[in-house]
């Protein structure tokens, strides 16, 4: 998941992270952008008891000497494993709040090939990883990077601002894009307009056509629905009309008579016929009359 | 400090709010004034200041605050402000006799290898750490003007951020105080290091006052433009984000904010 200064997407991650909860999963949250109460804050409580908090943000470095913490050493695939399978046993998700921390700690190809080694490791370890949720900071990165990280991922979702005709609902409407690779070699690709409601209810609002408008709320309107219905003006045609209009010949349509008119050579050649006006003054030496050259 | 500022900022001296990382930052222009203004608002709110300063000097600042209303001096007696001032220190660090003394020095990093900012964050930890006995000061505030000084000296930007995400932790976290930060402008200059640090801190701070020249050049009554983002928290319902843009007029001793093309000039 990417966003960018202009829009974020940390409610959107909220409100995956409350639906995974909401499935029964355990949730392993691995934070280090934002405090744990900033984190936690709005979650209900049958929410929060599956949630399970690994703190990155106190102390990654070692600076104050609390430990307990999640530290940027303990990124890498065996550490987590570890620490994650103490936990739980049951279906989890994993959250990363957000990679970009790491990303900029941390050298790139190590965290690369621990988000791709994590889950063959926890299975191993009697863990199953349903999926792994990150944040990141889009515009932190070198293009390359989140090129890379995207071929990664199964699923690619941009955020961005909407634009401003949008009818928000009760949170600000925003764009996610949105690149699914399935597991056939599908891809698809989408573009929706989102809002996440209290309590971390995501509502979407309809797909982005072409021109930038967002389409109805129900997906099934607009594929029936007939554009030629309401117009001030008629695009059907009577059985008469269409008659007629089928008698009309085309301009390339050549009947006997129209072949026969243009066949014809002339039999006399052509003459100009000129006759000179009053104020005409025809001078033979100076065709061009007042041409001064 | 201004009052139309913290008006439109929602601040009052009385009860001053906490646990923010305010970011400061100015595109072709200077902004200064919102540092003066931050430093004078805490100090009459009766926080406790920790003032880390690179770009100028104690006297410089004295002066200001005084033409403000406010004496520093009196300030650092009374023990409501401490006050780093990154020009002596450095010099004091880089070409004193004395070598290897027995505390680790704040500013160690810039004779280092210039990856470690730890002790200049121990600095501002044991600074607004609440004293034994117990003081009068309200919430803690930490100002630094400014980072981008610290890219300047050498420092890379993650150690930059590092500094910032500990002080995040001590000051907003643990110390249920503030902490306002002021960065460079970055937007043509072509400084790479600069604008990650500045755009790293944008997705960290909860409120930002971007200041910018007029795009059509200066101007005798217009000085600038302000933006303000505020990321008002999930108990204010919903992370929209706010944003506001007023012109300002700096004045001898005010500056005052008006809409934008609501100029007295102009009008």
């Amino acid at each position: 998941m990417t966003d960018s200064i202009s829009c974020e997407g940390r409610t959107l991650l909220k409100s995956f992270v409350a639906a995974s909860a909401q499935r029964g999963e355990s949730v392993h949250v691995l934070s280090f952008d934002i405090p744990e109460e900033e984190f936690k804050a709005g979650f209900s409580a049958a929410v929060t008891s599956q949630l399970l908090y690994h703190d990155g943000f106190r102390d990654p470095l070692g600076w104050t000497g609390q430990g307990g913490g999640l530290a940027l050493g303990d990124f890498a695939s065996s550490e987590l494993v570890a620490r994650l399978a103490a936990a739980t046993r049951g279906p989890s998700t994993v959250v990363l709040d957000s990679l970009s921390w790491l990303l900029l700690r941390l050298p790139f190809p190590l965290v690369c090939q621990v988000l791709a080694q994590l889950p063959r490791r926890a299975k191993v370890a009697g863990l199953k990883i349903t999926r792994i949720v990150a944040l990141l900071h889009g515009d932190l990165h070198q293009l390359g990077q989140l090129e890379a990280l995207h071929t990664l991922a199964r699923v690619v979702v941009k955020v961005a601002p909407a634009p401003e005709a949008v009818p928000g609902g009760d949170g600000a409407a925003r764009v996610a894009a949105t690149l699914h690779k399935k597991r056939g070699g599908k891809v698809m690709q989408k573009r929706e307009y989102f809002a996440v409601l209290p309590n971390w209810v995501l509502k979407c609002l309809g797909e982005l056509l072409e021109d930038g408008l967002p389409g109805e709320e129900d997906a099934q309107v607009p594929a029936t629905a007939d554009p030629a219905a309401n117009l001030t003006f008629n695009l059907r045609l009577s059985e008469a009309e269409r008659r007629a209009k089928e008698a009309v010949p085309l301009p390339y349509q050549f009947s006997e008579e129209k072949k026969s008119s243009l066949l014809q050579t002339s039999t006399s050649l052509g003459k100009i016929y000129y006759e000179p006006d009053a104020a005409d003054d025809i001078d033979e030496e100076d065709p061009d009359d007042d041409l001064d050259v | 400090m201004f009052a139309e500022l913290s008006e439109l900022l929602g601040d009052s001296v009385e009860r001053p709010q906490q646990g923010k990382l305010t970011l400061l930052g100015a595109t072709k222009t200077d902004a200064s004034f919102l540092v003066h203004h931050f430093l004078s608002f805490y100090l009459k709110a009766g926080c406790k200041v920790c003032f880390v300063a690179f770009l100028q000097s104690f006297s410089h600042y004295n002066i200001v605050a005084q033409k403000l209303g406010l004496g520093l001096t009196t300030a650092k007696e009374r023990g409501q402000l401490v006050f780093l001032e990154g020009l002596k220190v450095a010099r004091d660090v880089l070409f004193s006799k004395r070598q290897e003394s027995a505390e680790p020095h704040p500013f160690q990093f810039i004779s280092g290898d210039g990856s470690n900012l730890r002790g200049l964050h121990d600095f501002v930890r044991t600074a607004l750490s609440p004293a034994v006995g117990g003081d009068s000061w309200k919430c803690p505030v930490l100002i630094v003007d400014d980072l981008s000084v610290l890219l300047s000296l050498g420092v890379k930007p993650t150690d930059v951020l590092d500094f910032v995400h500990y002080c995040r932790v001590t000051v907003n976290s643990l110390l249920k105080g503030n902490a306002v930060v002021m960065v460079r402008g970055s937007d043509d200059s072509e400084d790479e290091e600069n604008e990650l640090l500045a755009k790293a801190l944008r997705y960290q701070s909860s409120r930002i006052l971007w200041a910018e020249g007029l795009a059509t050049g200066f101007c005798k009554d217009v000085h600038g433009q302000l933006t303000i983002v505020c990321r008002s928290s999930w108990e204010e319902k919903a992370e929209r984000e706010l944003q506001q843009v007023y012109q300002y007029k700096i004045q001898d001793r005010n500056v005052s904010f008006f809409a934008r093309g609501m100029s007295v000039a102009v009008l």
